[in-house]
């Protein structure tokens, strides 16, 4: 027999939201389909690309390896949650400027963790940007735009996101 | 036949028309190369295309011969594209080829099993990483194009094509085994180095 679906709640940047989700629903399908937030991409679908990544309570995670059910009670951001309303946040700035996205399948991933890592580290230096860069897969940049993009974010004119 | 506004049912009484009418409409067209290109197709002479690019590459790679890891520390891209037309975006191609070229020397192994590849995860199937790129410097000679819009030419595909000859080269210079086949793998490589000083 289907078990039902189960009532979670969630804050969805900022906002509460109460979902019905399957059991085993991974974070991510009810991202996109059920909040209807399809900012957020599937890559792999096996935790290896980052694609997927958004901020739970905080923390950088890949949205495809956890199950919602886990994520009942907890804040999430996703990269529709990083620009100031019609306003882009600096790191979105930058990666345009920079020419940090090409496809575009990794960017909203590759965001959240630029925007993970300037929140824990202000200055990051260009080993820092790589390694904190090196869970997200980019096919198309060879990177370099990416970690320019992430300094330019950071320079003391510019706002930290 | 038809006038602005027609509906998919007048479009299709119009066909119907034009096909009673004429017989089946039949359309042929043809490649015309630029002037001063030319091809013949019998001999298979001359330029079958007018606007072929221009590259080198250089790398530098470290190899660790106790892993037989190869890591590429350095590389120079020098491109002719014609006229550059948006310097960030063309720059990014060119990166980005490197990447996948940088890939295709060192990481990239298509296995193939009856007809399918068996390695198509990324868990299995590895591509760079923000860890595994080197710093890549791209210096372009612009040569305009007269046919190309802008001046500009092609510019997405052959960086792919130069860096792993450029990182087999550099391989072969670090450890004196020329590989014959790419990627150059800890596995591959310690099998050669094996091998040659056996």
């Amino acid at each position: 027999m289907l078990m039902p679906k189960a009532a979670i709640n969630l804050t969805v940047n900022g906002a509460a939201r109460s979902v019905a989700v399957w059991p085993m629903a991974r974070l991510l399908d009810v991202i996109r389909e059920e909040l209807g937030l399809t900012g957020t991409k599937e890559g792999c679908g096996e935790g290896e690309c980052g694609a997927c990544a958004i901020l739970l309570d905080g923390h950088l995670i890949n949205s495809c390896l956890v199950p919602a059910l886990q994520a009942d009670g907890a804040a999430i951001t996703t990269i529709e949650g990083i620009a100031r309303g019609d306003k882009l946040a600096p790191i979105q700035q930058a990666f345009l400027e920079c020419g940090g996205a090409q496809c575009g399948i990794c960017t909203p991933g590759m965001i959240m963790a630029a925007v993970s890592l300037l929140g824990e580290n202000a200055r990051p230096s260009e080993a820092e940007i790589r390694n904190a860069l090196a869970g997200n897969l980019c096919r198309c940049t060879g990177y370099m735009r990416i970690f320019e993009a992430v300094a330019r974010a950071c320079r003391p004119e510019g706002l930290q996101p | 036949m038809l006038r602005p506004g027609y509906t998919p049912q007048e479009f299709a009484r119009a066909c119907a028309a034009y096909i009673a009418r004429q017989g089946p409409l039949r359309s042929y067209s043809q490649y015309q190369a630029p002037p001063g290109i030319f091809w013949d197709d019998e001999k298979y002479q001359g330029d079958a295309y007018g606007a072929f690019a221009w590259a080198a590459y250089v790398a530098e790679v470290s190899v660790d011969t106790l892993t037989c890891e190869s890591r590429i520390t350095n590389f120079v891209a020098v491109q002719e594209v014609g006229r550059v037309v948006n310097p960030v975006l063309a720059a990014g191609q060119i990166e980005g080829g490197v990447a996948q070229g940088i890939g295709l020397a060192l990481y990239e192994n298509v296995v193939w099993q009856n007809g399918r590849m068996v390695n198509g995860q990324m868990t299995n199937y590895i591509i760079p990483t923000a860890a595994d790129i080197p710093p890549i410097k791209v210096i372009f000679e612009e040569q305009p194009y007269a046919y190309g819009p802008m001046g500009a030419k092609g510019i997405g595909e052959l960086p792919m094509d130069g860096p792993a000859p450029a990182i087999a080269s550099a391989i072969e210079n670090a450890t004196g085994i020329l590989l014959n086949s790419i990627p150059a793998t800890p596995e591959v490589l310690m099998a050669a180095l094996e091998n040659a000083y056996a």
